[in-house]
């Protein structure tokens, strides 16, 4: 706290106009919609629920959802110690043995969309650089170890233990792919960024597309083989699951430790005000250059794992909605926030598939297939309600208050 | 307090890692435990209470044992959200006709149970999951080829049945799953027919061809290349469109440069239709060809008029239509639309379902109906049966035989789809 | 020489259509430093409006024959009506709540409100794609090989047109007036007495007008509406925002027509397969060398 604390006081010697506009508006906002915002909070646990799967034989529940998605909500935003962890890490072990296959898969995708939210989160959350491209390294790792490993293509490794190897080297190839695309857009900001990476993953996808001699084009890779653990193979959902798990754990552990690192305070300054930090010594280009490196390593490595467990890829996997659904997810959670992160894959990648169940049937109404026809739409409303409720996200991180206000990324208030 | 958290984390993920490991080493039993839980066997109790009707249980042996009282639940993974529905609803329709004519097999209710496949891989995955989650008996679809390879993979390891209506591409059976069958054509039997069609008969030499970027549309085309180029034809130029363009103005200007004298394109309804108009208000006199991706009424309707005289492939049909018509005029009855395309294929795919259940379906000592998995895989690949789109035997590999028909080539006259080979 | 002129014209027809979108994107951009996602979902909505209109005229009366101006002019109007209705309840219920809320939780709350309509409509059509009656002949004018089809051409003008009244509107009205202010600084902007909820309001309702117009004749050039045909070109259009500078009202005109001219004349050099990826390529290009976009303003940069 020592390096943060030091810094805010140094914008405020800086610019003290500048900080207590802020201030101003910061209590505005919480006197102006501190009762909206109490209200939220209670609100969102129905919300929540809804994501678990809904009330018995009125909606057509599926309780094992439902009783991890309040737990986890209710432990996460205590900021439990480490009983509440440990509760929670059993959960997230135990109950998967309990799910149907169905549910399993959905895990699978929570968690690996969990997993992509927290390397995401290192770009967007912590280093405040808007990225609508994240696919691009979650596709190069994906298809890196599909051409590697399927029988198409001649099979090179050992499909025993190639797992293991092209994990590291797709983080290794995601980094540098990331560093690729930010040499070029080191000056970019915001919303200019935005579009940008944007458009880079879109070309990603465009590539692994057309050129057939390489990737096997539209047409897709499969027959994918599974990796095996020592002499197990790991086949199923359910043990993938616990590989991104691992991973999740792995990558938020070491994501926070960077957060609290030098380097993450680094982060910080360029997200506050990029030339202040610049002004005080901080190497922009390297640091920006850090995380996205950082962040596309972990999304390579998600694809990787993606690979295995889907056994086919196609360059559809690989469109734009997946990187609006991992910002998305990042954001409803509360960004900077690993807890959070978690929170929001639940929602955004949960709600829309177990909403395939949702029926109303209380009294005389009997809406069967309200969930097959109308999950998006349903979907759709939700997202809305969720930010009106909880704009801050639903497990905001405590220092980041402050940030992304309206004039924050663009335009610079102060004039020099 | 920093501290402190950094410990925390540790700890929990220290404890998380060890219990991973020790999931992961006992790997082939918590398998099994996914084959039983695969259809429903293994729910928690709660679930019980469910509203899906169906409690399905799996035996020992990999059957499916539905409770007396209980329906038979056949699955049908179609497309249901983004444009791509536009193809997929007809398809539920078709095959949710389909069971409820056939009603009852051995005093057993039938229902149909539609999942949204999204067209896609994902999206096909998790409705595959949902499908042997929700103890269905066999699964109509995947729609779409690419997610039908990637949903094949939770489908096969289920060894549950599946029989697309409208998956085409040669990938699809190439993969070797025994469980997989289609009354759709292979792509390859279908895009050489195009080719040898567009060479010999309409005496083309000169091709431009034009695909939608998809699993489908590309497999198509490459398909047609090598029959046509073989053949001594020449591909002038490949190029491509975006599914959800509603202008094409730039690839059309670009093919009228190159003066086919045919312009073949590999896709569905939406773009074809507004392809095919674009390419007669930009001037362009060469004939156009589609394949099963357009042969719908729906394809005339959108192109408002520029239709006439295209060209479309239906794969090989017979020319007696008595059956076809009979399901046509059925569909019309109950859903006051024409069949589109894709529709007999998927009421044909059900058909030999329902009749393949009836077949080895036996109804044990309580009065439950069980049906063993592979034996009804079984039934399937010796079927022999004479639908709406033609008569239907499967090889080996799950591909259609083409028995006593030729591959139907109709053209449109006066607005309608009119058979002409 | 005439297949370039030819693609010319096939890149300024879409280019307009982007660079009418764009404007929506960049106006609100411009109060509320907020990308609006759903824009391109009004545009759709327009389009949607438009064949109900016309097919409600040809089914019930014989007005799309006797007086087409009339009809068109009407689904136009409507067009703009109902995307106007639809922009001020979403601004409302959305938007609004989270004018002080962090800068992306009003991005989420767009998406959200483009899925919900993207698949409201999906539902409510059943997902069949809905054709245009024949109200605009579909004949050309020809000038050697060069063909411009009747529709075509208005949709141009018309794109003109929008663009031009939009310019007068921003720089002669007060409300125009207003809505430069309050992108300048809205604080400032209130402190001098602008209604800045009105202003916000009435800058949703003119980019959701030019947004449901487009829609509407630029379902009658391509004669379908589907719920999908509103996200590529709201995609574009916000690209095209972006290329010229996100808030700049000529930036987004320039970007439009810009980004429509590129991708013809790549899908000429490298098929149609490659137009987005030499679009995005120019992007960075022009990014690289102009950080704030063709018509951005340099304060953006201080660096």
């Amino acid at each position: 706290m020592k390096g943060s604390g030091s810094l805010s006081s140094l914008r405020a010697a800086l610019d003290p106009g500048r900080y207590w506009s802020r201030a101003g508006e910061q209590l505005q906002t919480t006197t102006s919609g501190a009762a909206v915002a109490r209200f939220g909070q209670y609100a969102v646990l129905p919300l929540l629920a809804i994501a678990g799967g809904l009330g018995p034989s009125y909606f057509g529940i599926r309780w094992t959802f439902a009783i991890l998605v309040i737990v986890m909500y209710a432990l996460l935003r205590s900021r439990s110690g480490l009983f509440g962890m440990v509760v929670l890490g059993a959960m997230l072990v135990y109950l998967p043995h309990q799910m149907d296959t169905f549910e399993r898969g959905i895990m699978f995708d929570i968690a690996l969309y969990a997993l992509l939210g927290i390397g995401l989160n290192v770009v967007v959350g912590y280093a405040g650089l808007l990225d609508l491209g994240y696919v691009a390294f979650f596709a190069s790792g994906a298809y890196l170890y599909a051409l590697i490993s399927a029988p198409q293509f001649g099979g090179g490794f050992d499909v025993g233990t190639s797992f293991w190897i092209v994990l590291p080297m797709a983080m290794v190839l995601a980094a540098l792919v990331g560093i690729a695309l930010g040499v070029p857009v080191l000056r970019l900001r915001g919303d200019y960024l935005a579009i940008v990476t944007l458009g880079f993953g879109e070309i990603i996808r465009i590539m692994i597309n057309n050129q057939d001699g390489v990737t096997n084009g539209p047409v897709g890779v499969f027959a994918i083989p599974k990796p095996h653990f020592g002499s197990t193979e790991l086949s199923g959902p359910v043990e993938l699951y616990f590989v991104v798990l691992a991973g999740c754990f792995v990558a938020a552990f070491a994501a926070e430790r960077i957060r609290d690192s030098r380097v993450g305070r680094a982060w910080e300054a360029i997200r506050e005000d990029e030339d202040v930090a610049s002004s005080m010594g901080v190497n922009t280009t390297a640091y920006k250059l850090m995380a996205f490196a950082i962040g596309a390593a972990i999304g390579g490595g998600g694809g990787v794992i993606y690979s295995a467990k889907q056994s086919a890829v196609f360059p559809s996997d690989f469109n734009l909605d997946v990187s609006i659904n991992v910002l998305a997810l990042v954001i409803i959670g509360g960004m900077g926030n690993v807890r959070g992160v978690i929170l929001g894959a639940m929602l955004l990648i949960g709600l829309p598939e177990v909403l395939r169940d949702f029926s109303i049937n209380i009294a005389f109404i009997h809406l069967d297939n309200l969930g097959a026809d109308y999950r998006l739409v349903i979907f759709g409303a939700a997202l809305v309600a969720v930010m009106i409720l909880r704009p801050e996200g639903l497990l905001p991180a405590r220092r980041r208050q402050a940030q992304f206000e309206p004039a924050d990324v663009l335009e610079p208030e102060v004039a020099t | 307090m920093k501290i402190g958290k950094r410990a925390l984390l540790l700890a929990a993920m220290l404890a998380t890692l060890t219990m991973v490991l020790a999931a992961c080493s006992s790997g082939t039993s918590s398998k099994d435990k996914t084959a039983t839980a695969g259809a429903g066997g293994a729910k928690t109790p709660a679930a019980g209470a469910t509203t899906a009707a169906t409690k399905a249980a799996t035996g020992a042996a990999g059957s499916i044992t539905v409770k007396k009282g209980d329906k038979i639940k056949i699955g049908i993974s179609t497309t249901l959200t983004t444009d791509n529905a536009e193809l997929g609803i007809p398809i539920r329709d078709a095959a949710l006709l389909a069971i409820k004519t056939k009603g009852t097999i051995k005093g057993f209710g039938i229902e149909g149970d539609p999942q949204d496949d999204g067209c896609a891989g994902p999206a096909s995955v998790t409705a595959a999951n949902k499908l042997i989650a929700d103890g269905v008996v066999a699964v109509i679809g995947p729609m779409c080829s690419g997610g039908a390879v990637a949903a094949l993979d939770p489908l096969s390891g289920a060894n549950m049945l599946t029989v697309s209506a409208s998956a085409t591409n040669p990938s699809v059976t190439a993969q070797g799953k025994k469980n997989f069958f289609r009354t759709a054509w292979n792509d390859a039997t279908q895009g050489a027919e195009m080719a040898k069609y567009a060479y010999t008969t309409l005496g083309k030499k000169n091709v431009v061809l034009v695909n939608d970027q998809s699993t489908y549309g590309k497999g198509l085309m490459d398909v047609f290349k090598a029959s046509f180029t073989a053949a001594g034809g020449k591909v002038a130029s490949e190029e491509a469109v975006t599914v959800g363009e509603k202008d094409f103005g730039p690839t059309v200007t670009k093919i009228k440069g190159e003066s086919p004298d045919l312009v073949v394109f590999g896709g569905f309804i939406a773009e074809g239709a507004v392809l095919v108009r674009q390419l007669k208000d930009a001037g362009v006199t060469a004939s156009f060809m589609g394949a099963d991706g357009i042969a719908d009424q729906k394809y005339i309707d959108q192109s408002g008029g520029a239709a006439e005289g295209s060209y479309v492939s239906r794969g090989p049909k017979p020319t007696d239509t008595k059956l076809y018509d009979a399901f046509a005029a059925a569909y019309k009855a109950e859903y006051k639309k024409d069949a589109g395309q894709f529709t007999e294929q998927a009421t044909d795919a059900t058909n030999i379902v329902l009749a393949a259940i009836e077949k080895v379906a036996t109804v044990d000592g309580s009065g439950n109906l069980v049906i063993d998995r592979q034996k009804l895989i079984d039934a399937v690949a010796a079927t022999s049966y004479a639908g709406a789109s033609g008569q239907i035997d499967f090889d080996a590999k799950g591909d259609r035989k083409v028995v006593g028909a030729v591959n139907e080539i109709d053209q449109v006259k006066s607005g309608k789809l009119t058979r002409i080979q | 020489m005439q297949e370039w002129i030819q693609l010319l014209i096939d890149g300024i027809t879409i280019g307009g259509v982007y660079a009418v979108i764009a404007l929506g994107y960049t106006l609100v951009y411009g109060v509320l430093r907020m990308i609006n996602f759903a824009h391109g979902e009004l545009f759709m909505m327009g389009a949607f409006t438009g064949y109900y209109t016309l097919n409600g005229f040809e089914k019930h009366s014989s007005l799309n024959d006797s007086v087409p101006v009339l009809t068109i002019a009407i689904a136009i109007v409507l067009g703009m009506v109902v995307a106007v209705t639809l922009a001020l309840v979403m601004e409302r219920i959305a938007y609004r709540p989270l004018r002080r809320a962090p800068r992306l939780a009003p991005l989420i709350s767009a998406i959200g409100v483009s899925i919900l309509l993207r698949n409201i409509m999906l539902r409510a059509t059943n997902a069949q794609g809905k054709v245009y009656p024949k109200v605009f002949p579909r004949t050309a004018v020809e000038i050697g090989e060069i063909r411009l089809l009747y529709v075509q051409i208005f949709l141009i003008v018309l794109s003109f047109v929008f663009l031009g009244l939009l310019y007068l509107f921003i720089q002669r009205t007060k409300a125009g007036v207003a809505i430069r202010a309050v992108a300048e600084d809205r604080d400032t902007a209130s402190l001098m007495g602008i209604n800045v909820d009105r202003t916000i309001m009435t800058t949703f309702a003119v980019g959701a007008a030019l947004a449901g117009a487009a829609g509407v004749v630029y379902g009658m050039f391509v004669t379908t509406a589907t719920s999908g045909m509103g996200f590529i070109p709201g995609i574009k259009a916000f690209t095209a925002a972006v290329l010229g500078g996100i808030g700049s009202v000529p930036g987004a005109m320039a970007g439009g027509y810009f980004l429509g001219i590129s991708e013809a004349i790549s899908t000429k050099f490298f098929g149609a397969q490659y137009k987005d990826v030499v679009a995005f390529v120019l992007l960075v290009a022009v990014l690289i060398f102009r950080p704030w976009g063709l018509f951005g303003k340099r304060e953006d940069k201080r660096a």
